[in-house]
Parts: structure tokens; C-alpha cells; sequence
């Protein structure tokens, strides 16, 4: 292997000392000149025409700025396909949940603003609301949506918003060569992704030069950027997203809001800058995880072939389309691309619902089909009497194999994955038991970045300083992870320049070059090329110069520790900072670097092609989980969970080991204890008191596994880390659960009522 | 969310604050850690504006012991209730229930007197401003309905208190104090059973003090079920304690929290321990007893059938606990 002087190796964060010291500077703390105090007013109703919008009193109210309806924005929908583009920020023609914002104010101070929302009059003639996806579908359910695109207007007459169907092989023939049939169905909850960050946004448009600026938490400034110019209608040199620090994002922070829109107008309409922040239970309906059913029947042979799976996944969306078209077409690269499968079917939904809005958060689908997928594998791998792991290693995909949907997945290290999460955890000592204690295994593949057409790839640039300091200049966007880590660690390796000597600018729309966001996990291995790319070329323009000095050729040199000098031969050389100085009288080092990851740029999700490469690279994950279940409670306690990962190559390995450990407590809380409870269309429980995600006395002992078959994209060989693990926890711990209780959850989360009366059943059942 | 204005009162003396709320009566709040009361007034839950602070007040705060009673000052810290050796020996079920409550941050201001007389919960009424607009007032907010039970004829709001169970078992009182004098009353009866109005306090009445009787052969435990391993509000709280004389179990006192508007004592289970052997079947008797006594009802993500039957199974374990001591 290849010998780095920083990769591979532990690095802290570069802006881990800013974040501890209370450096670094949130949406909420920015405090500019005149900012204005910005609210929503929402609808109390889950589902109502709006007759009439009175704000003539509050605009009458002292310290009241500015107030918007509908009325004052340009008119244009919103979704994140353009045949999704179902909604009307501001509506003012119907509320389609409770929460839905209607209305706006800015005011000199929060009291003035949140009295001015009192005096707004809203007439509203309540309609027939629908809450159940199923119930939704049925002929004479209100109907949510009126004027859709004709060409899915069929569906939404059912109050389908998103629908797709796809099928490989034959599957009706896989059950029949099947020795072993079962079909279940599986439900999962809704959850937030209780970012630490509540959301906010702030605005300020500046008349001199005709521009708006944004801050907010983001996931992709470029996505926002374009959404927000077609909501105002201007161009996109016009529409700024700047940079800054974000606490979470998880997924919840992926698109663009109607607080975004809103403090745009009211900062455009008082010339002042506006600050929109919500609240905790704002924050809580901004987004949420979709909960979906799942009917899944999956065939195998007597020794564990996996002949066919056949899956409807049908997905509750809330008001608006939202990610919809990724979040049900994404599961099928979960169910395709870990396990083989000759024949596959898969049909999906997403129903509309009177109920907030449902978007991306990590996994995007994926815990709920993996959850679906790995527990029917359970099952019928105890019917035909084989081992969880065996019947796993015996269908697992390979490097080199080709997918049903024509993907190709070229490095591979899952069957390592399996075998090192099986021997950690203690799988032959502690499997089978049925004690009360047990173990289990779930499994998980996941993409490095998917197609979003031209805006797939990513831009860098790097530029030298006189003193030979560097600014790396990328779109890519960190909110917590560590991309920004990666990013400078990258250039730093390339450029032979020590971390410390490279400052980064990044996801601001106007500084930096387009970049896809963080979606799909992508920035390691789409962003972080592009940053390789640049370094490269700065590299290689550096090299040149020290060439023509030392009339040597520039193959014959190597860049280290900030010096430019014959390989192996550090004494003959020159130092960066004389290249750089020589550079400026005729070439200027200047480094750009793209980078568009190998794919099919025609694939879709549920409509276009649906087939071809789907992604740059595939990873692959395998967790184990040891559980412990009180028989008299039905508490369950996690004891170990060890999630192994393919990661391509691991350029930081303690970012994965942190990144790892947040996606199994992320994964453990959807599991056992989240869930958003509702009232017909109200959400109950919007606070972490009442929500209950676990705490740091929940976590069991947790190991991290990096497993490392090198990429021959990835940068360095590197790929997605741990979104595979985040997944896999899911059914790993109900996979354990299992193996303690007997007992077979197939609802999420595994509460310990639901244990305790699968306990008591099964206790019927052999009392006969 | 922020804290709307208030008004603030920090009387010096018992004296003072019974001046202050016989002037102000029902227009006050009274406060000590603020744990329970800040979120209420950052959520507007409570519209009430003048808070009394009894932190100021020496005669309210710690331990004292006299004529066979500890005296606990209304003002006393969970943490210190938790970590105090003194109490410790004499007083452990209520020191348990003290640790037990929310997070070490909440204990360290919370006040056994707040834990006392913390309000009941509901996920239709300890909401935000907007989530409370969404619907037409409740009872708890002099409304005419409840939405826990629906078409229930009073509020169901919930007590979780952790501190009261424990203390009721150890047959401790709580002493009211007001302008007009003060009176002593067992703590199980200082809770009404009505969710709107769940203390037995009158207008210009504040919780001073808490008696608890030494008692140094009487064996208690609590146990807190809750869906994660710390914090939060229980599933189920359960306390138990008695004597043992001559292993045979004398004057046994069983209570629960969480499962109606107040905490309760389980006379029934309590009955059917006296005189036995702490072991089966009486345990098992006394846990079916303690099964039958509640009738919880389906609330805040817990189902009735599954909280009814863990009364029962903690009742179990309380008095397994207690049998091996």
C-alpha cells in the first residue's frame, strides 16, 4: 500500500477548536445591523380552503415592520423535481396540515412580532382531513391535491403523489423454484432528526447591489440557491447562501423552507436584514422520516439462494411531494444491492397525507426497508434451518457483480464486513440461546453520491498566497461531519503543505464553485475528489517551475513538507514558497480541479431509465447488536453493537470511528424509543422530554470496524463511511431481540409493550 | 422560547412570604428550583406573572432533627436529598426516588418541596402556544373538555412526581403553612386526584416543610420504570416499605406514582402482605392486588393494559427487593 504522510492517519477537525471554544458562529448568533425579528403564523387546521387573510391589523401594530401572505411572493411552487413542484410556500388557497404557514411578520423584536401573529385574521372553512396513507388511497378519501401535472394526475386522485414499479427477472417463477416462501408485513414510525441546531434562517437583501444573502443550516447552499432564485425569480448571481456553522443536519436540512422564502421578502420589503428562528416544535414539524408499510415475500432454496423478493413499500409523504421520488425509490438499491437476487420486484408509494411534510434523513428509506429485508431473512433462514450469518454470506453481493437494475458494484469488501461483525461480537458463544440475551445482524450497501444530472459532479479551487499559504476554495458543505476536515487533509496530502497551513473557503454560492451538497453521502468521494483534482493541478504547476530551476524534469520531483525537491533526495530542492514567489512573474500557481463521479446521468428514480450505473461507488456494512430483554418489562438494553463497514479506504479513521458511533445511536433510537406520537393531524410530543431518544446511559459498548478494499475512483481509494452502519443497527438490534425473545417485532419501534405482549403471546401459544 | 416579564418576590422570612400571598393569593407563583415551573411559563401554560421565590428563606432549607422527626426544609436540593449521608440511613426510599428524578442538572436545583407539588402532565396541555391554539380549551385551561378521554367528565392529567410515592410509604406528612397558621397533613392526602387542581392547597397556603418519622427498622425501596435507562418521566413509579417482625411482614405501605392524577397507596396490596412471609405466593398476591387497585388509562405513548400490568411487576420487584434486606 501506498505509503502517505496524512492520510490514512488520525487528524483532528479543523474546526473542532472553533466549535469547543465557542468560536464558531451558528444562524442564530449572527447579529447585523437592524436585524428585524421575523415569525410564521400557521394553520391550526389539518385541512382547510383559506376564505379570506385579514393582516391589516397587525401591519397597524407598533414595532411591525412588514407582513407577508402568499399574496406578496411571485406565485411560484415548490418541490425538488420539477414534477414534484406541489407546493405553494405561503398558500393561499388551502392548509393541507397543522402548521402549514400561512403568514409572516417582521417586527422590531420578538414580543412584536409574535402579537402581530395574534391580530392576523385567517378565515378558514375546514375540510375532511386523512391521516392514514392506506385510508388516503381509498376511493372517496378527501382529496389533498386538485391541480397536479396530467401526467400523474390518475394517481393523485388517490392522493398518490409518487408512484413507481419496476421488476427483474420473473418473480412469480423465483417463489416457484423457492422451497421456502414467507411474505410479513413491516410498519415503521415517524421520527425527527432532533438536530441540536433548531432550524432558522436569516435574510438580507442589499438594494446597492440588487443581491439577497441567506445563512441557515444547510446541506447543499447550491440546491437552496437555485430553489430560492426560482421562488423570487431572479437569477442565481443574485441569490446568495453564505457559509456558516451548522449544528446537525442528518438529512432534515436538505431542502428549502418557507422561513427561507419569507425572511427573503420580508428583508426585500423593510431593506432590513431578517431573522427567522423556529422553535423546537417548529423544528419538529419542518421535517420528518417517512413511516412507511412494507409488504415483503421473499423465497429461498433449501440451502439459502435467495430466489425472489417482492416488495410494495408504501410510504406516508404528509402534505407535499418533498424528496418523495428518492425516498421510495431508494430502498430498491437497498434490497438490490446486498443481497443476490435473481428475480426482484418492487412497487412503491408515497400517499399524501394531512400531516407536515416528510423528507430526507439518513438512510433515506433505508432503515425501514433494511429493517423489512434483514428480518424476513431471519425468518426464513431459522424455517430452512440455517445460520443468520451463513444464509447472509451465501447470497452477499460481490465486487465484480453486476446488479439486477444493470448497476456495477466494482469494490467490495462486504463478506469481510459480515465475518468481522459476526467474530466481535461473540456470534457462536452468544447465538441461539433464548434466554433473554441475545444477538443479531443486520445489513446494509449504500451509494457514494447519486445522479442529479449536470450537477453531479463537484468544483475546486486552489489558490497560493506569496508566503505559499493556501486557500482551498470548494462548494462542499460540513455540517458536523467533518468534510471540511477531509477536504483540507486531502489538499494538504497532495500539496506536501501541513494542515495547518491551509485555510478553507467553502459553501458559499457566490465564492465557491457548484458543488451537489451533502446528499447521498457524496462529499467524501465526489467533493473530495474534485479538492484532489485542484491540488493536483497546483501540484503539477509547482513541480513544473522547480523543474525549469533545477533543469530536472518535473517526474523526477516530489512535493514534502512544504518543499519541491529530487525524490528521495530532500537536500536538492527548492522550497515551495521560492516556487510560488517565481511563479508570480510569468505563471501563477492556481489549481482547479472537477470532478463528475462515473454514472448514468439518464437514471431516475421512479421514472426515466431504470437501468444503469446508479452510483460511483457502492460500500457495504454489517452490524451486530448483543441485547438483553427483561422478561417481566419488555425493556430491552443494548449491551455491544459492532458495526463493520467498507469504507473504500478510511483517509481519517477516527472521523469514521465518531461518524460510526452516531450513526448506531442514531439508528438504536429508531429502533427501540422514537416515535412522533399524533392526534389525527397534531403532533404530541414535539420536545426531546416527551420524544424520548436515548441518552448517553443508553449506549452500549461500541466498536468500529474499518474494512478497506481499496476504490479505484475514490480519492485515495476512498468511499462513503458508516451510513451503511446507521442503517444495518436497525435490524440488527430487532434481528437480536429476536434471538433473546423468540418474539418477532414488526412494528418500529420495538417498545417494550410491544416486546412484553410478543412475550406473552408466545408464552399462550407453548402453554397451548 | 423565552420567559415572558415577570414580577419577583424574595421574602427573608415566613413571615413575609405569608404576608405576600395572602395579599396576592392566586396571583402568584411560588418557585424554588424552577424546573418544572420555567418551562410552563416559557410555554405560556401558566399566565400568571408574580413569582415568589423561597429560596431566601432559612427556615426552609435543610435537615433538622428533633423529638424523633427529621424536618426536611421544602427548599432542600434532590441532589442533596440524594447525596446527604445523614438522610440516607433513615430516609432511603426517598433518597432513591431523589435520584431518580429527571437528570443530574434537574437535581441540583430541583427542591424536594418542587418535586412535591410538581404540576401534571398531559401532551394536550404542557404544549407550546401554537400547539394549545389547535384545539378548543381543555379542562385543565377552564375548558369544558378533556382530550386524554375523550368525553371524559374531568382531567386526566398526569402526577409523576417521583419524591411523593417514597415518602408516602414512609407515612411522612407535608406541613402548610399560610398567614391564618399552618397544618400537618399525611402526604397522600395532600394530592386531590383532580388533574386541574391536583394539590390540596388553599389561597395563600405554601408547602414549608416535610415530617418524616424515624422509624430505623422499617425497610423501604423505590423503582423507577422508564423506557430508557435515565431521565424522563416514569412508566411507573413504585414504593414500598415495612417491618419485618420476626420475618413476618408488619404494617407494609405501598405506593404509585404515574398512573392517575395522583400518587396512590395500594391499601389492598398492603392488606394482603400483613402478617405474611415475604415470599410467594404473597408477593404474588400483593402484586395482583396492586394490579387490580389502578386503572390507568392509555397516555403519553404508554398503553393502559401495559402500565396496569407493570404496577403489578414493580410491586413484584419492590417487594422481592425488600425480602432480601
Amino acid at each position: 500500500m501506498t505509503e502517505y504522510t496524512l492520510i490514512g492517519k488520525n487528524v483532528a477537525q479543523v474546526d473542532g477548536r472553533a466549535k469547543i471554544t465557542g468560536g464558531a458562529r451558528f444562524t442564530d448568533d449572527l447579529k447585523l445591523e437592524g436585524l428585524l425579528c421575523g415569525r410564521l403564523l400557521r394553520s391550526p387546521h389539518a385541512h382547510a380552503k383559506i376564505l379570506n387573510i385579514d393582516t391589516s391589523r397587525a401591519e397597524k401594530l407598533k414595532g411591525v415592520r412588514a407582513v407577508i401572505t402568499g399574496h406578496n411572493t411571485a406565485g411560484v411552487k415548490y418541490g425538488i423535481f420539477p414534477f414534484t413542484r406541489d407546493q405553494y410556500f405561503l398558500p393561499t388557497d388551502k392548509v393541507r396540515y397543522i402548521g402549514e404557514e400561512v403568514a409572516a411578520v417582521a417586527a422590531v423584536d420578538e414580543g412584536a412580532a409574535e402579537e402581530a401573529l395574534d391580530l392576523i385574521r385567517v378565515e378558514y372553512e375546514p375540510l375532511p382531513a386523512v391521516f392514514d396513507p392506506e385510508e388516503a388511497m381509498r376511493p372517496g378519501a378527501p382529496r389533498i391535491h386538485d391541480q397536479v401535472d396530467p401526467l400523474v394526475d390518475e394517481f393523485v386522485k388517490s392522493n398518490i403523489g409518487v408512484y413507481g414499479k419496476r421488476e427483474y427477472g420473473n418473480v412469480e417463477e423465483g417463489f416457484r423454484q423457492s422451497d421456502c416462501v414467507r411474505r410479513e408485513r413491516f410498519r415503521t414510525q415517524s421520527i425527527n432528526h432532533l438536530t441540536l441546531e433548531p432550524y432558522g434562517v436569516v435574510a438580507r437583501y442589499d438594494a446597492y447591489t440588487d443581491k439577497v444573502e441567506i445563512w441557515c443550516p444547510n446541506q447543499a447552499p447550491f440546491q437552496k440557491m437555485r430553489a430560492l432564485a426560482n421562488l423570487l425569480e431572479l437569477p442565481l448571481n443574485q441569490v446568495i447562501v453564505r457559509k456558516v456553522a451548522i449544528g446537525g443536519a442528518f438529512g432534515g436540512r436538505s431542502e428549502t423552507f418557507p422561513a427561507d422564502l419569507a425572511a427573503c421578502l420580508l428583508s426585500k420589503l423593510t431593506m432590513r436584514p431578517v431573522k427567522i428562528r423556529l422553535n423546537r416544535e417548529e423544528t419538529f414539524i419542518l421535517r420528518q422520516k417517512h413511516p412507511v408499510i412494507i409488504d415483503i415475500g421473499l423465497g429461498v432454496k433449501q440451502d439459502g439462494t435467495i430466489m425472489a423478493i417482492d416488495i410494495r413499500f408504501l410510504s406516508g409523504g404528509g402534505a407535499y411531494t418533498s424528496t418523495g421520488p428518492i425516498a421510495t425509490g431508494f430502498p430498491f438499491t437497498i434490497v438490490e444491492a446486498i443481497y443476490r437476487t435473481p428475480n426482484i420486484r418492487y412497487e412503491s408509494f408515497e400517499v399524501y397525507t394531512n400531516r407536515p411534510v416528510c423528507g430526507a434523513m439518513r438512510g433515506h428509506g433505508g432503515q425501514q426497508m433494511a429493517y423489512a429485508m434483514d428480518s424476513m431473512l431471519d425468518t426464513v433462514a431459522e424455517e430452512i434451518g440455517m445460520d443468520p450469518v451463513d444464509i447472509r454470506v451465501k447470497n452477499a453481493i460481490k465486487g465484480g457483480e453486476r446488479l439486477p437494475s444493470d448497476s456495477y458494484v466494482r469494490s467490495c469488501g462486504f463478506a469481510e464486513c459480515i465475518e468481522k461483525a459476526r467474530d466481535r461480537i461473540g456470534w457462536r458463544e452468544k447465538h441461539g440461546r433464548r434466554n433473554f440475551r441475545g444477538v443479531g445482524m443486520g445489513c446494509s450497501p449504500m451509494i457514494s453520491g447519486f445522479n442529479m444530472g449536470f450537477r453531479t459532479g463537484s468544483s475546486a479551487f486552489i489558490k497560493f498566497n506569496e508566503d505559499a499559504e493556501v486557500t482551498l476554495i470548494t462548494g462542499l458543505i460540513d455540517c458536523g461531519q467533518g468534510n471540511e476536515t477531509m477536504a483540507v487533509q486531502i489538499a494538504s496530502e497532495v500539496l506536501g503543505i501541513s494542515m495547518s497551513h491551509i485555510r478553507i473557503i467553502c459553501a458559499d454560492t457566490e465564492l465557491t464553485p457548484a458543488d451537489p451538497g451533502n446528499y447521498a453521502m457524496s462529499s467524501t468521494f465526489v467533493s473530495g475528489n474534485a479538492v484532489k483534482a485542484a491540488a493536483e493541478d497546483a501540484a503539477r504547476q509547482i513541480l513544473e517551475i522547480a523543474a525549469n530551476r533545477l533543469e530536472i524534469s518535473p517526474e523526477d520531483l516530489e512535493l514534502k513538507e512544504g518543499r519541491v525537491h529530487v525524490k528521495g533526495d530532500p537536500d536538492q530542492g527548492i522550497s515551495i514558497k521560492e516556487a510560488i514567489r517565481e511563479g508570480l512573474r510569468s505563471r501563477p500557481v492556481m489549481g482547479r480541479g472537477y470532478y463528475m463521479p462515473n454514472l448514468d446521468l439518464q437514471t431516475g428514480w421512479v421514472t426515466g431509465k431504470l437501468t444503469g450505473q446508479r452510483t460511483g461507488a457502492y460500500t457495504f456494512g454489517a452490524v451486530t447488536a448483543e441485547v438483553e430483554v427483561d422478561p417481566e418489562t419488555g425493556t430491552v438494553r443494548v449491551l455491544k453493537a459492532v458495526g463493520a463497514q467498507d469504507v473504500g479506504f478510511a483517509l481519517n479513521p477516527m472521523a469514521v470511528e465518531g461518524q460510526n458511533e452516531g450513526s448506531l445511536s442514531l439508528g438504536q433510537g429508531q429502533a427501540l424509543y422514537e416515535k412522533i406520537y399524533w392526534d389525527r393531524g397534531l403532533m404530541l410530543n414535539p420536545n426531546f422530554l416527551d420524544y424520548q431518544p436515548p441518552l448517553a446511559t443508553d449506549m452500549p459498548a461500541m466498536e468500529t470496524v474499518i474494512v478497506e478494499p481499496i476504490d479505484q475512483d475514490g480519492p485515495f481509494g476512498a468511499k462513503e463511511a458508516t451510513e451503511t452502519t446507521n442503517i444495518a443497527v436497525v435490524p440488527a438490534i430487532l434481528n437480536a431481540i429476536y434471538d433473546a425473545t423468540g418474539v418477532r417485532i414488526r412494528e418500529l419501534p420495538a417498545t417494550p409493550e410491544r416486546i412484553l405482549e410478543g412475550i406473552q403471546q408466545k408464552k399462550r401459544r407453548e402453554d397451548g | 422560547m423565552r420567559l415572558p416579564p415577570f414580577d419577583y418576590f424574595r421574602p427573608r422570612s415566613d413571615k413575609e412570604l405569608c404576608q405576600i400571598l395572602s395579599d396576592h393569593g392566586r396571583e402568584t407563583l411560588i418557585v424554588a428550583g424552577g424546573t418544572d415551573l420555567f418551562p410552563r411559563m416559557k410555554k405560556g401554560v401558566t399566565n400568571k406573572r408574580m413569582l415568589v421565590d423561597l429560596k431566601g428563606i432559612r427556615a426552609l432549607q435543610g435537615v433538622a432533627e428533633k423529638e424523633g422527626e427529621f424536618l426536611l426544609g421544602a427548599t432542600l436540593t434532590l441532589t442533596a436529598l440524594e447525596k446527604s449521608n445523614k438522610v440516607q440511613k433513615d430516609m432511603f426510599a426517598l433518597c432513591q426516588s431523589a435520584g431518580r428524578v429527571g437528570v443530574t442538572q434537574l437535581r441540583n436545583m430541583g427542591t424536594i418541596g418542587g418535586n412535591l407539588c410538581q404540576e401534571t402532565r398531559c401532551w394536550y396541555y404542557s404544549q407550546g402556544p401554537f400547539w394549545r391554539k389547535v384545539n378548543p380549551p381543555c379542562f385543565k385551561r377552564d375548558g369544558d373538555r378533556c382530550y386524554v378521554v375523550k368525553g371524559g367528565d374531568r382531567c386526566h392529567a398526569m402526577f409523576c412526581g417521583d419524591v411523593a410515592p417514597a415518602l408516602i410509604a414512609s407515612g411522612a406528612s407535608v406541613i402548610l403553612k399560610s398567614k391564618e397558621g399552618e397544618r400537618r397533613l399525611p402526604v397522600e392526602d395532600f394530592y386531590t386526584g383532580d388533574g386541574k387542581e391536583p394539590f390540596d392547597l388553599r389561597p395563600g397556603e405554601f408547602l414549608s416543610h416535610v415530617v418524616i418519622q424515624k422509624d430505623p427498622f422499617r425497610k423501604e425501596v423505590y423503582l423507577k420504570l422508564t423506557s430508557r435507562q435515565t431521565g424522563g418521566f416514569s412508566v411507573v413509579g413504585v414504593s414500598a416499605s415495612l417491618h419485618r417482625v420476626d420475618g413476618y411482614c408488619h404494617d407494609p405501605r405501598i405506593a404509585v406514582t404515574s398512573v392517575c392524577p395522583k400518587p396512590i397507596r395500594l391499601k389492598e396490596a398492603e392488606q394482603s402482605l400483613e402478617g405474611k412471609s415475604l415470599e410467594n405466593p404473597a408477593l404474588e398476591d400483593a402484586a395482583r392486588f396492586a394490579y387490580e387497585e389502578v386503572h390507568p388509562v392509555a397516555f403519553m405513548g404508554v398503553g393502559a393494559a401495559y402500565r396496569k400490568r407493570m404496577v403489578g411487576v414493580m410491586v413484584k420487584k419492590a417487594l422481592g427487593l425488600l425480602s432480601e434486606q
